[in-house]
């Protein structure tokens, strides 16, 4: 899925993810009970949540990246 | 340089054809328009995670037997119509982003159109939730909370129409094109209007249903 925040279409590509969990987490609050569906609620976040900071570094990657190895001040 | 510096500032894919890497700090990564929506949609985040910690610190450690409250009964049936509603506005704005990447502008205005329309819908709809649902924010922690959240959201579903009526006028004005550059203008109030989106079902799943 990668980073919701790339681009509209990866946002869009979420909500549809996002709706499809919380079609989930309905069926588990009106089947089983109310904790229940919190519980599934929570781990899904948990588990976007990891994705998306995964998918935010792997988008940023780090500043020495951009400067090229010629004009990269020196450390002394 | 200087001609350097402005390819760079408006675009890596600007017609001054800058080649080789940005500005020190600049990101060859991520175009500064999508980096802006992206830090403030992550404080946007932040902000709805201190109330839902709020809400359920109310519901489990305060009020864990009575929630909600004896006698109040939540319009679950009309909150399910209306999230319906803002959740089309999203396939709408998505439908006029993918339109005017195949040089679609009347179907950008038509998306867009719906769009505003959708979302004006859902907070009238929501305002006349409040005016007849029973109960005050200041009828105890289930009303405190009740209207925080969803008055929350509802603040940035008004922003977003906000943005969305910019991206309007500027669409009837013939200001986008098919290209990227041409577009954000679109396209960064459309992840915005989707974190709305995705915003409430989260609301709506919490208050209504769990």
């Amino acid at each position: 899925m990668g980073n919701p925040l790339k681009s509209e279409g990866a946002a869009f590509r979420w909500l549809v993810a996002v709706i499809a969990a919380a079609v989930v987490v309905i069926l588990a609050a009106v089947l089983i009970s109310s904790a229940a569906g919190a519980i599934i609620g929570f781990l899904l976040i948990v588990a976007v949540s990891v994705v998306i900071v995964r998918g935010m570094i792997h988008m940023l990657g780090s500043p020495d990246e951009d400067i090229p190895s010629d004009e990269k001040p020196r450390q002394d | 340089m200087e001609s350097a510096s402005i390819a760079v500032g408006h675009g890596a894919a600007d017609e001054h054809e800058h080649h080789g890497p940005p500005d020190f700090h600049r990101s060859a990564r991520i175009d500064q328009s999508i980096l802006g929506i992206l830090l403030f949609i992550l404080s946007e985040i932040m902000l709805f995670a201190a109330f839902f910690a709020a809400y359920f610190f109310l519901r489990v450690v305060v009020s864990p037997d009575t929630w909600p409250p004896a006698g109040v009964e939540l319009p679950v049936l009309i909150a399910g119509i209306n999230t319906v509603v803002l959740v089309s506005s999203s396939f709408t704005v998505h439908y006029a982003l993918e339109a005017i990447k195949h040089n679609n502008h009347r179907g950008l205005r038509l998306g867009l159109g719906l769009t505003w329309l959708l979302g004006a819908t859902f907070l009238f709809i929501q305002i006349n939730e409040y005016i007849h649902i029973g109960f005050s924010a200041r009828d105890g922690a289930f009303g405190t909370i009740f209207y925080s959240l969803t008055g929350l959201h509802g603040a940035h579903v008004f922003v977003g129409l906000l943005l969305l009526t910019f991206a309007n006028i500027r669409a009837w004005r013939g200001h986008f094109g098919p290209e990227q550059k041409n577009h954000l203008g679109v396209e960064v109030p459309g992840i915005y209007w989707h974190f709305v989106d995705i915003m409430w079902i989260v609301v709506f799943v919490t208050i209504y249903i769990i």
